[in-house]
């Protein structure tokens, strides 16, 4: 369980990133979407006790991360893929996992062995393992990251972006993966493929401009935006109307639109796409209102 | 400790992949065979004439080469013995010959060593930060101090393996090259002063450049601290390299300026050299101090 109460983080030059954001977050998925700039990131490095909040409070399972022994006790617990992942250019990938695995203080050689073997063979990259990672595609070093994120059994995850750079078959394992894994253990997913949410997470949070705009249930999202879907087929939609996306049929151009078009539009059953579109619309239109 | 054991472990192995030690090493190498081509000529004076002089029984008896080359022995009467210095009586001079030019070959190697491995080691930190490795490095639980710690120890991990490789080939070479030599006022020469002189600079080196945010900063630095390199190496060369004298006197010819002449004038004061040792410790201490002081500011921030 990890609680968030009224966190700010204002970084230098008064950047501020968060804004008395306050949060819980049970054991499962957690999903957590925002466009960019809104804070996910801080709010991730924060929970993995990389950054210092500027005010607030975070405890997780317990421990106030506003401590050493907090810190270190999470950072015990804790598997972690950022979103801009460095590897070791000369070790090959059975070397850094061990590096990592050492660090993350697996003292027992044997267990590294076996752990490392599996993981490899999850993110299906035993056949590699012996190359240096310099030689690695993008989406294999994203695969590294993750099996270096499940080291140790980690009791909470947090994964930025994890899905990046994965091809499509890559990315429907990786989310499985999570989701098997999320039976015991806290996973908090921030991602902008909002389609990795809808399939994975139970929970999610939409966030903006360092605050939560929305908490809930994928299914409430999606809620939010049914009767304010529309397709239109052929004519191109007023500029005031929030264009979803443009499919080229064979009777003409079809548009998905978020407000109300009238005219020959037909009502669409929203996705999770919607559902966020639609929150974010509603919420610049307030901003603006203010 | 398990954590210490694998930080040294995988830094030594990346260090030896990215060929840093290796290229250091054989360049002090080279530095130790080009010099000692240099001194060559110069030394190959000292080994002529008088090759030892021996007392037995009151008499005092004078091995020399001469100069069809043919070494004769004959007793001196009182009078010449007397006016031998002590320190010769009873010492092989071709070996001290041998063993002082190996120490005048050491020394000014020593130099190359210290310029070299300033730039060559001015990036172990900063290219974690390039690597943007730090990131999954802070999030494990691994103590801050606990990595310095464990990039210095690696770093001199490596330069201690590397100096006693070069130490093993450089020695082999000067027995075949010039026949035998003193051990022991050579190892204390590489004991009191390489060793240290090299682990101080590779310290500074190191905790000097850990702010800098990429490889180009960290090597600017490091050309930057050379000059300090050259200084700490020339207080060294002036209080440590003579340190062979605490064996024979003799083992001062040719460091700190010692003529053969007044080598019976001179003995080295063992205060110099643990004075020199105990302001290393304060030099370490503070380089620490610095290096860990910005490890904080940084995860501050």
């Amino acid at each position: 369980m990890i609680e968030i109460e009224n966190l700010s983080k204002t970084y230098r030059g008064g950047v501020k990133a968060l804004s008395n954001l306050t949060l819980n977050i049970d054991t499962g998925m957690f999903g957590l979407v925002g466009p960019n700039g809104a804070g996910k990131t801080t709010l991730m490095r924060i929970l993995a006790g990389l950054l210092r909040p500027s005010g607030g409070r975070v405890t997780a399972f317990g421990h106030d991360l506003a401590t050493y022994a907090g810190r270190h006790t999470v950072k015990m617990n804790l598997g972690y893929l950022p979103q801009e992942l460095g590897l070791y250019p000369n070790l090959n990938a059975y070397e850094f996992l061990d590096y990592m695995a050492i660090l993350k203080g697996i003292t027992d050689a044997g267990e590294r062995k076996r752990q490392i073997g599996n993981l490899l063979e999850t993110v299906r990259l035993t056949d590699s393992a012996k190359r240096p990672l310099k030689t690695y595609s993008g989406g294999m070093k994203r695969r590294i990251g993750i099996a270096q994120a499940l080291l140790g059994h980690p009791r909470l995850l947090i994964v930025d972006e994890p899905t990046a750079g994965l091809d499509p078959e890559e990315r429907v394992r990786f989310r499985n993966l999570l989701a098997d894994m999320a039976v015991e253990r806290t996973i908090i997913l921030s991602t902008h493929i909002v389609e990795d949410i809808s399939q994975s997470c139970n929970d999610l949070a939409v966030m903006r401009a360092g605050t939560v705009v929305f908490r809930g249930a994928p299914a409430d999202l999606i809620q939010r935006a049914r009767g304010h879907v529309w397709t239109l087929t052929g004519q191109r939609p007023a500029e005031s109307l929030t264009l979803v996306s443009t499919l080229h049929l064979q009777q003409g151009v079809q548009y998905r639109v978020l407000g109300d078009p009238g005219g020959d539009a037909l009502p669409a059953e929203p996705t999770l796409e919607d559902g966020y579109m639609w929150l974010m619309q509603s919420a610049e239109l307030s901003k603006t209102a203010k | 400790m398990n954590q210490l054991r694998g930080i040294i472990r995988y830094e030594l192995l990346m260090s030896w992949r990215r060929r840093a030690l290796p290229m250091l090493m054989l360049t002090f190498l080279a530095a130790l065979v080009l010099i000692g081509l240099m001194i060559e000529q110069v030394s190959a004076t000292v080994d002529r004439g008088v090759i030892s002089v021996q007392v037995q029984d009151g008499v005092t008896t004078i091995t020399q080469r001469i100069e069809d080359g043919s070494i004769i022995e004959e007793p001196l009467d009182a009078e010449a013995a007397s006016r031998l210095p002590p320190w010769m009586i009873g010492l092989d001079l071709s070996q001290a010959a041998n063993t002082i030019r190996g120490i005048n070959v050491l020394i000014p190697a020593l130099m190359v060593l210290v310029v070299g491995s300033i730039p060559l080691l001015s990036d172990v930190i900063p290219l974690d930060r390039q690597y943007r490795i730090r990131e999954l490095l802070d999030a494990t639980p691994l103590h801050r101090s606990l990595y310095l710690i464990g990039k210095v120890l690696s770093v001199w991990v490596g330069l201690l393996i590397g100096l006693a490789l070069c130490f093993g080939i450089f020695q082999s070479v000067l027995y075949l090259r010039y026949g035998a030599y003193d051990l022991l006022p050579l190892l204390l020469d590489w004991l009191v002063f390489a060793i240290p002189l090299t682990l101080m600079t590779s310290f500074g080196t190191l905790l000097f450049t850990s702010w800098a945010g990429t490889r180009r900063v960290g090597l600017l630095v490091g050309i930057g601290l050379i000059p300090v390199g050259v200084y700490l190496y020339f207080v060294s060369a002036m209080t440590l390299s003579g340190v062979g004298r605490l064996v024979n006197p003799v083992y001062g010819f040719g460091t700190m300026g010692a003529s053969l002449n007044g080598i019976n004038d001179q003995t080295i004061a063992l205060e110099s050299v643990i004075g020199m040792l105990l302001i290393y410790a304060v030099a370490f201490a503070a380089v620490w101090m610095f290096g860990w002081g910005v490890a904080r500011w940084r995860e501050a921030r």
